[in-house]
């Protein structure tokens, strides 16, 4: 398959601003289906921000182009979820609210509450299912939200800083899943992480952004 | 309507039902509490979840100012509708595109339109208290059962029927985009268009309970109930069916003590579901002592 074919997202020139502030300055950046694609940077770098233009919450100028079919799933990681800590939601709720089209407080068939507990599963969770999210601990919640993205199935995965607050078997067994993915399912995935050991350890490339792309920063492509 | 008072008041004379529903006023009242209550109940919880009390709050105030501009406009006294729609929906948008445009606080927003609709509010109370009853607009603010009229209840019907469908078939996504509005643009969701499907949805549902409840109390029955149901869920399912059963409860019960008692629906409303707040707070508190 050629590049082009295989070019999941193609960002060109991307430009977006935070005020007044220039938040990002003419970013080119491409991720490929079957690789992991690090993207890191100081603090207000603007990692986060392109994640919001990629995801449309964010109006920019330039293109960003996704080669996605219309079932194909995108998952995404946030790094925080906003909800007071009063709000009586389950994590099996949490799953069933991007599931399902029926409302979360409908009967949940068994189907669905067996591909939520495959997907925690996954990211070694299963104990969790009936916890409340404010029940939970900071790393707990991170394997909550790298379950979510996974059903339905990604062929994008966006992550912000999954492996933050997970304790060093959480970051080991999120690093293995990844690259499972990315191996194995041929998924793309873009990953804003700060820990420049577990890019180099798991990424095919890095982008070094600092509102630019920083262009000595960018690791030679490495063959995996 | 008026052969359904007929048959209810003689129910009613014949011992089958409480002696207050001889009045067709009690009938509609309690039709009215029965759409209202689960509407208030349901919708209550994506406001909590999405910190909007403040935001209903300033819209049951836009109703007072709304009622006078209607009044002002020429609208017959007691179906202001137009004035009161009109007024809260412009209002209701406008402060979402400012939240949505400007850098500054979403609270700090709503507090500043707040202050702008209460002010507008007095002076048009003032120019309207001239030509008019005062008691209009008193009845706006407090709710009035006696002046619920059959128009009203049709109004309602509709509008609970409609924002019921709508907050069903998107009651995921509303929860979702208030959770992370990213993962809800990740599924393909629209979480702009969803924050003002919402306060469309709610700015409607809000009008529509003036006559019963009141522009001053209506926050407390679309609050109140969930943040009652909240102390004792343990998920959502939960906490939806509780709201919806607390704020049923209270728009009945509140409706009983006005109709027994010389007293404003809206408040005897406000009260009861106060009472189911620390109702709940007592059972949820013990439970904690037992579990431990």
């Amino acid at each position: 398959m050629t590049a082009a074919a295989n070019t999941v997202v193609s960002i060109r020139g991307l430009t977006a601003r935070r005020g007044r502030e220039v938040a990002l300055d003419n970013v080119d950046l491409d991720v490929f289906a079957g690789e992991i694609h690090g993207l890191s940077g100081p603090n207000g770098a603007g990692k986060t921000t392109l994640l919001r233009c990629l995801l449309g919450t964010l109006p920019f100028s330039g293109s960003i182009r996704l080669g996605l079919r219309p079932e194909d799933a995108i998952g995404y990681v946030p790094q925080a979820l906003f909800f007071d800590a009063s709000l009586p939601i389950s994590v099996a709720d949490f799953f069933a609210l991007s599931l399902r089209r029926k409302p979360v407080f409908a009967h949940r068939e068994k189907a669905t509450s067996a591909l939520i507990e495959a997907a925690l599963a996954e990211t070694g969770a299963s104990l969790l299912l009936g916890r409340r999210l404010s029940e939970l601990s900071g790393g707990e919640l991170r394997r909550v939200l790298l379950a979510q993205a996974l059903v339905p199935e990604p062929r994008l995965l966006v992550l912000d800083e999954p492996a933050s607050h997970v304790d060093e078997d959480g970051s080991r067994a999120i690093e293995n899943l990844l690259l499972r993915l990315s191996r194995e399912r041929s998924v793309a995935i873009l990953l804003v992480e700060h820990d420049r050991a577990l890019l180099e350890r798991v990424c095919t490339r890095v982008t070094v952004l600092n509102r630019r792309v920083v262009p000595a920063d960018v690791f030679a492509e490495k063959v995996s | 309507m008026d052969g359904v008072f007929e048959a209810v008041a003689g129910w009613a004379r014949a011992g089958l039902l409480p002696a207050v529903f001889v009045h067709p006023f009690m009938v509609r009242g309690l039709l009215g509490a029965l759409l209202l209550g689960p509407l208030f109940g349901g919708i209550g919880t994506i406001v909590v979840a999405r910190r909007l009390s403040f935001f209903v709050q300033a819209i049951g105030n836009a109703a007072m100012t709304g009622t006078a501009l209607g009044l002002l406009l020429g609208e017959p006294p007691g179906s202001t509708w137009a004035g009161v729609y009109g007024f809260c929906l412009v209002s209701a948008l406008v402060v979402t595109f400012v939240k949505h445009r400007g850098r500054i606080p979403s609270d700090t927003v709503t507090g500043i339109f707040l202050a702008q609709t209460l002010g507008l509010g007095v002076l048009m109370v003032a120019l309207v208290s001239k030509r008019f009853d005062i008691h209009q607009v008193e009845g706006a603010l407090f709710g009035s059962l006696l002046t619920l009229g059959d128009a009203d209840l049709a109004i309602l019907l509709v509008t609970a029927l409609a924002a019921a469908a709508v907050a069903t078939f998107l009651y995921n996504d509303f929860l979702l985009a208030s959770l992370s509005p990213e993962l809800a643009a990740a599924r393909g969701k629209k979480p702009v268009l969803l924050e003002y499907v919402f306060v469309t949805l709610t700015t409607a549902v809000v009008v529509a309970g003036l006559k019963l409840v009141g522009a001053l109390l209506v926050l407390v029955m679309i609050v109140v109930p969930a943040a009652a149901a909240r102390n004792t869920a343990r998920n959502l399912r939960q906490f939806f069916f509780a709201s919806i059963a607390i704020s049923t409860f209270s728009a009945v019960g509140g409706l009983f003590v006005s109709g027994y008692l010389p007293v404003p629906t809206g408040g005897a409303i406000a009260l009861v579901s106060t009472v189911f707040f620390y109702l709940t707070l007592a059972l949820s508190s013990r439970r904690r002592e037992a579990s431990r």
